[in-house]
């Protein structure tokens, strides 16, 4: 039992997010870094969109009770989370991986700087327990507040009513942004309006007038006219005389 | 392969964030780069997952000449990532997304000023490397 938990199940479902991480191409450092300047194209809708799914399905799944809510470790609102936050931000976009992409990194086409990442954070981690007391500190700072957003836990304080319906609209704002937002390598070049629909009739195709030329051998195999008569113009017309006028009287 | 809208992606990458939630307590690289077993195989695998998807493309990009990152790249890369653990420690967890699904206001307030910095330094570093 204690494989299944510790081991099986974990395995399958990273071996499932490695897959999708590498899908969605946010293990990529560009990629990421298209997300993250909020540029319209298909990473930053899927970023956005899988957070905004992760927030209200997670609602859902507190509101049926399969979570337990109690079990929450709240993560408190402090000067030491903006800190945080701010140079998280700043060093994911300049390197182009968070921790967990990098663990996928490996894979990007850009290993090398992946592997750096990682060793960096491994770095960060040790030197974690040096740093442990400003930090505490800066944890402490206002603004304090040890609160969850919504009010979906049973003990600890809560910044806005609204409960697990607040905090599924929260998602499904998310969702929602994410479907409308255009993302460019979907748009496509406006197709043609179709001509049946309202243009006028075309006119009608009508064949060119074929030119009828004489064939090539025309005069050799011509047959020679019985009677060929001489053109006016050729020769000028001779002078009738009387008596031939008057055989054809008589005829 | 054929192409999956992005929707479909975000909302697969969003059920296995939930199902990691659900049944290991979230993706904790803190934690794992701590040493705790069930965080560490998720992230391993994670690792694997990633790298068995790649193999036709990295036969594919065999027969070219692999592009070398420079060292300055790397040093950054490794000072970066030095940077967001020093980040989550001070915030106090390595669960981000986690606590953000779980409603946390400080996850919340987390993640904006994480989007704010990151959405100015990376137009920033693009408008610098275009010109």
């Amino acid at each position: 039992m204690r494989n299944l938990t510790d081991f099986i199940l974990p395995g399958t479902l990273g071996l499932l997010l490695g897959l999708t991480l590498r899908w969605t191409r946010l293990c990529r450092p560009n990629a990421l870094r298209r997300a993250l300047a909020l540029r319209l194209c298909h990473e930053t809708r899927s970023l956005l969109y899988a957070v905004g799914a992760s927030i209200a399905m997670t609602a859902g799944l507190m509101w049926l009770a399969v979570m337990d809510v109690d079990g929450i470790v709240v993560l408190p609102l402090s000067a030491g989370a903006l800190a945080g936050g701010a140079v998280f931000g700043i060093a994911a976009a300049l390197c182009g991986f968070t921790p967990l992409t990098a663990f996928a990194g490996p894979g990007s086409g850009r290993p090398g700087q992946a592997l750096c990442t990682l060793a960096g954070c491994l770095a960060g981690t040790l030197l974690l327990p040096l740093l442990a007391e400003p930090f505490a500190a800066l944890q402490a700072l206002p603004p304090f507040s040890a609160a969850t957003l919504f009010f979906t836990t049973l003990d600890e304080p809560f910044l806005l009513g609204g409960g697990f319906a607040g905090q599924t609209c929260t998602g499904l704002i998310m969702m929602t942004l994410a479907a409308v937002i255009p993302s460019n390598r979907l748009s496509r070049p406006a197709a043609a309006p179709p001509i049946h629909a309202h243009a006028p009739a075309a006119p009608a195709r009508t064949a060119p007038p074929i030119p009828i030329l004489p064939p090539r051998h025309a005069r050799l195999y011509a047959p020679e006219p019985l009677l060929r008569l001489p053109s006016p113009a050729a020769e000028p017309a001779a002078p009738v005389s009387t008596d031939q006028n008057a055989d054809f009287s008589q005829n | 392969m054929r192409r999956v809208h992005p929707l479909w992606r975000g909302f697969f990458l969003a059920c296995l964030l939930t199902a990691a939630l659900v049944t290991t307590g979230g993706a904790d690289w803190l934690s794992a780069l701590r040493g705790d077993r069930q965080a560490l195989t998720l992230l391993l695998m994670t690792a694997l997952g990633a790298g068995l998807t790649s193999i036709p493309e990295l036969l594919c990009r065999s027969k070219r000449t692999p592009v070398r990152p420079r060292r300055t790249q790397l040093l950054l890369c490794f000072l970066c990532g030095a940077a967001m653990a020093l980040a989550c420690g001070m915030a106090g967890t390595g669960r981000i997304l986690s606590a953000l699904a779980e409603g946390s206001a400080g996850a919340f307030s987390f993640v904006g000023t994480a989007a704010l910095t990151a959405f100015v330094t990376a137009r920033i570093a693009a408008r610098r490397g275009r010109t």
